[in-house]
């Protein structure tokens, strides 16, 4: 047998196998359970939702009023509060490194927000 | 316009050949309408926009011959589907007299990735790369199966002709 045997020809035999099937109602049974699909997750909606920054310091926030609970119910004590002529001055305290904490905890929940979105 | 309104046509063109697909696939047509309807649900959930597919078909087809393979896994851990992947004897079963009866009984003698590289390069007219896309697998092992799978189908079809002619 040959490709150009026209009684047997492999090509149209296969077109032939592989003949669409008929529809008999599969589209309309789809696009229902799309809709429905559609309507419990609305997708669009979803996708045009702008991202909010500052949920992530509100989080941020959270985390770290938590965190200061279970350390303070852990029996440590927190830096003491120096007397500070200017917020900059946080910075020679030990206290930066929890606003350096919260800042990185933040920046990953402001990138994770916007990923999602 | 809404997803579900953007798929409406892109569902009523391709069902025909998913549908066909997976079930020369399954060899189960209620099976391959199950499957044919995650395809859908797939592609409908997939955040691809529609606008950046370049051919609907490959990416439907692509999806479908996913939740084919996921299946089978599941199935083969489930049950030895040797059956599946059987290579039947080289002389094809006559008591059924029809081209269209043989060449199905050939193609099903096919491992089913074999079977779908046959499906999509002899029968729907992909490329050998369109193919591998589609499948995943690597170019070369798709040309490899898709002459394997001629050569067979000609053996099965010639020994038909043999005893028919």
């Amino acid at each position: 047998m040959t490709d150009n045997d026209p009684n047997t020809d492999l090509t149209r035999l296969l077109n032939d196998y592989m003949a669409p099937t008929p529809d008999q109602g599969f589209s309309d049974a789809m696009m229902r359970t799309l809709q429905a699909e559609e309507e419990s997750v609305d997708l669009s909606d979803y996708l045009a939702r702008p991202s909010h920054p500052w949920r992530s310091w509100i989080v941020a926030l959270t985390l770290g009023l938590i965190s200061g609970l279970i350390w303070t119910w852990a029996g440590l004590s927190l830096p003491e509060v120096p007397a500070m002529d200017s917020p900059v001055n946080l910075k020679d305290t030990d206290w930066a490194l929890y606003a350096l904490a919260a800042a990185c905890v933040a920046a990953s929940l402001v990138f994770v927000e916007l990923d999602s979105a | 316009m809404t997803r579900a309104d953007q798929f409406d046509p892109i569902v009523r063109a391709h069902q025909g050949p998913v549908r066909t697909f997976l079930r020369r696939l399954c060899r189960n047509s209620a099976l391959a309408d199950e499957l044919a309807q995650e395809t859908f649900l797939k592609a409908f959930r997939s955040s691809e926009p529609l606008d950046k597919i370049d051919n609907v078909r490959s990416w439907l087809l692509r999806i479908a011959y996913r939740c084919f393979l996921d299946h089978h896994r599941r199935e083969t851990r489930r049950h030895d589907l040797a059956e599946m992947n059987v290579e039947i004897d080289a002389a094809p079963d006559h008591r059924h007299h029809g081209v269209r009866l043989d060449i199905e009984q050939a193609m099903n003698s096919l491992p089913p990735e074999r079977r779908a590289c046959a499906m999509l390069c002899l029968a729907l007219g992909h490329s050998h790369q369109e193919a591998a896309s589609i499948t995943g697998l690597p170019l070369g092992t798709v040309k490899s199966h898709v002459g394997r799978a001629k050569s067979v189908l000609q053996t099965h079809l010639s020994a038909y002709e043999g005893q028919t002619g």
